[in-house]
């Protein structure tokens, strides 16, 4: 009887021990090789400015796991807000324990879900990812101040958003990823703007084409980096 | 319950399947709009711009006023009918009711405050967690029920009542003279201003000349597409006697300088809409029927329609 019960303890032991190891995605920003951290000083250039990031969030929306052309997960959630001033939002836990090498996902909310009244959850407006003088979800905002800014307060935003027509920001992203329990989806901001950026175009509030470019290239910035 | 309106309107544009009609909430949404808790110095609500008997306009003010008299850049529209509106606001930005209110409450000269801020002065009202228990289930209030009860006040706004109404149920007929400014309307009006709801709710370029002090040029403020320049909504004809003084920026005090500007002031530019190329030609006895046939638009039952004016529950509740 004992080794009965012992051997059902060791196998339901282990089927618990599997399951806890569902592959986790955790977001991280860098900047020049470093981590970003928000309200944090950065060097720019040589010359002595620098930079601090205040506000970095987005939306992804279809975050989908791929073995080949195999969809073989979705995450339960369909809009997550990805926000750095809320470190939990940065971890997803996909609830997936089997074999994958690619992921896709939206970043910003798609057309259909801006058409639709009010949401709640992640699409509440009280994150302020939702414009009110017009329709429509910001999809990536990022924030923050730099001495080479000659913006008032020397303060840089960008809130890219526009989900109609010409000016549709909203990218898709697919990425190939070495399978592992602990991915970093690592979003380079380098790649985003550069110092002529914080000089000369720090400031895109409207859906624009402007807003699209920008919304293109940190579409490009995503990567996964492996410890 | 569903929307009441005439077998002659077309089906209505909302979505009910995503916010459906209950007394309760259209209820609740009555009280949100008449509540000037919404702004941030609790001196205006909805119905400061948007007053019951003025057909929901702003009447008397050509731009509308919030808080600590900050002058806007627009005048507030009349509210009926909204079901039928595929947008919102003068430039069509709003694509969807429920989304509207947040431009008046966060803009900084209208209510000044901010959607946060609203759902936590409400949540901490025994008053209001009481009416959303009642009628969404739940006493913890988000922003979703607050909008969607707003919403639902606003589309019960139907004005369908009017003279006009009576004569197309076979009720009333038109006096000679109101049948003359009808057949005159028809001929000269009706392509953008259709009946039964006398708009077509697009949005289109009258001929205004551009107003150096607002620089309003409509929906291209919010689109940035060139071709938007200086097009603006299409407003329904109905109640106007109750919604002076007229257009975006109520630069017309009465119809007979509206329907000068149309035979006589329209600025000569390539933008204007086709329909308006040709000019328009009315004689004066041609205005006056006209000017009859648009009195049979106005819609006294809706104006005086205790159903939604000012809710006495509230009054009660601030003499706690």
């Amino acid at each position: 009887m004992k080794k009965w019960l012992f051997c059902l303890c060791f196998f339901s032991g282990i089927i618990a021990y599997s399951q806890n190891q569902t592959t986790r995605i955790s977001f991280v920003a860098q900047w020049d090789g470093k981590i970003v951290s928000l309200e944090k000083n950065y060097s720019l250039n040589t010359l002595g400015d620098s930079l601090k990031f205040e506000t970095l969030k987005f939306y992804i929306t279809d975050f989908q796991i791929f073995k080949d052309s195999i969809l073989v997960h979705s995450l339960a959630k369909k809009h997550i807000l990805i926000d750095f001033e809320k470190p939990e939002s940065l971890v997803l836990t996909s609830g997936f324990a089997g074999s994958f090498n690619k992921i896709k996902f939206t970043l910003g909310i798609d057309s259909a879900t801006n058409y639709l009244g009010a949401m709640e959850g992640d699409l509440d407006p009280i994150y302020n990812m939702y414009w009110t003088w017009q329709s429509g979800y910001v999809n990536f905002k990022m924030e923050g101040k730099s001495t080479a800014c000659p913006a008032r307060k020397n303060r840089f935003q960008w809130h890219l958003g526009g989900y109609m027509g010409a000016f549709n920001s909203v990218q898709s992203i697919e990425l190939g990823v070495e399978q592992k329990a602990q991915l970093n989806l690592v979003l380079d901001l380098n790649k985003i703007f550069n110092e002529k950026d914080l000089m000369k175009n720090y400031q895109i509030m409207t859906p624009s084409l402007k807003a699209k470019i920008m919304a293109q290239k940190v579409a490009s910035s995503f990567t996964f980096v492996h410890d | 319950m569903n929307l009441t309106y005439p077998v002659y309107f077309p089906e209505p544009l909302y979505a009910f399947e995503y916010n459906p009609l209950s007394h309760k909430k259209i209820e609740l949404g009555r009280i949100l709009f008449y509540d000037p808790l919404l702004s941030k110095d609790g001196s205006i609500s909805c119905s400061s711009c948007h007053s019951p008997y003025n057909a929901f306009a702003h009447t008397d003010h050509d731009l509308s006023h919030g808080i600590f008299d900050q002058m806007g850049m627009r005048n507030a529209p009349a509210l009926f009918n909204l079901a039928w509106q595929p947008n919102f606001m003068w430039d069509g930005a709003i694509h969807n009711l429920e989304l509207q209110a947040l431009a008046p409450i966060g803009h900084p000269a209208e209510m000044g405050e901010s959607i946060q801020n609203v759902v936590k002065k409400l949540n901490e009202s025994a008053f209001y967690r009481d009416l959303f228990l009642q009628s969404f289930g739940d006493s913890v209030i988000t922003s979703r029920p607050i909008l969607k009860s707003l919403a639902q006040f606003q589309l019960s706004l139907v004005s369908a009542n009017a003279k006009y109404d009576q004569v197309k149920k076979g009720k009333l007929t038109f006096t000679e003279q109101e049948e003359r400014g009808y057949q005159i309307f028809k001929a000269n009006c009706n392509s953008c201003h259709k009946e039964p709801l006398f708009s077509t709710y697009k949005v289109a370029n009258n001929g205004l000349t551009l107003d150096p002090d607002l620089m309003d040029y409509g929906k291209y403020a919010s689109s940035s597409e060139i071709e938007d320049s200086l097009l603006f909504k299409i407003p329904s004809l109905r109640n106007l006697s109750y919604t002076y003084p007229y257009m975006h920026d109520g630069r017309f005090d009465n119809v007979n300088e509206v329907l000068q500007h149309y035979t006589k002031g329209i600025a000569n530019n390539s933008f204007i809409a086709e329909e308006l190329k040709g000019g328009v030609i009315l004689s004066t006895k041609n205005k006056i029927d006209l000017k009859a046939f648009l009195l049979t638009l106005d819609d006294k039952t809706f104006v005086f329609d205790s159903k939604h004016s000012f809710p006495k529950k509230l009054l009660l509740e601030a003499n706690d």
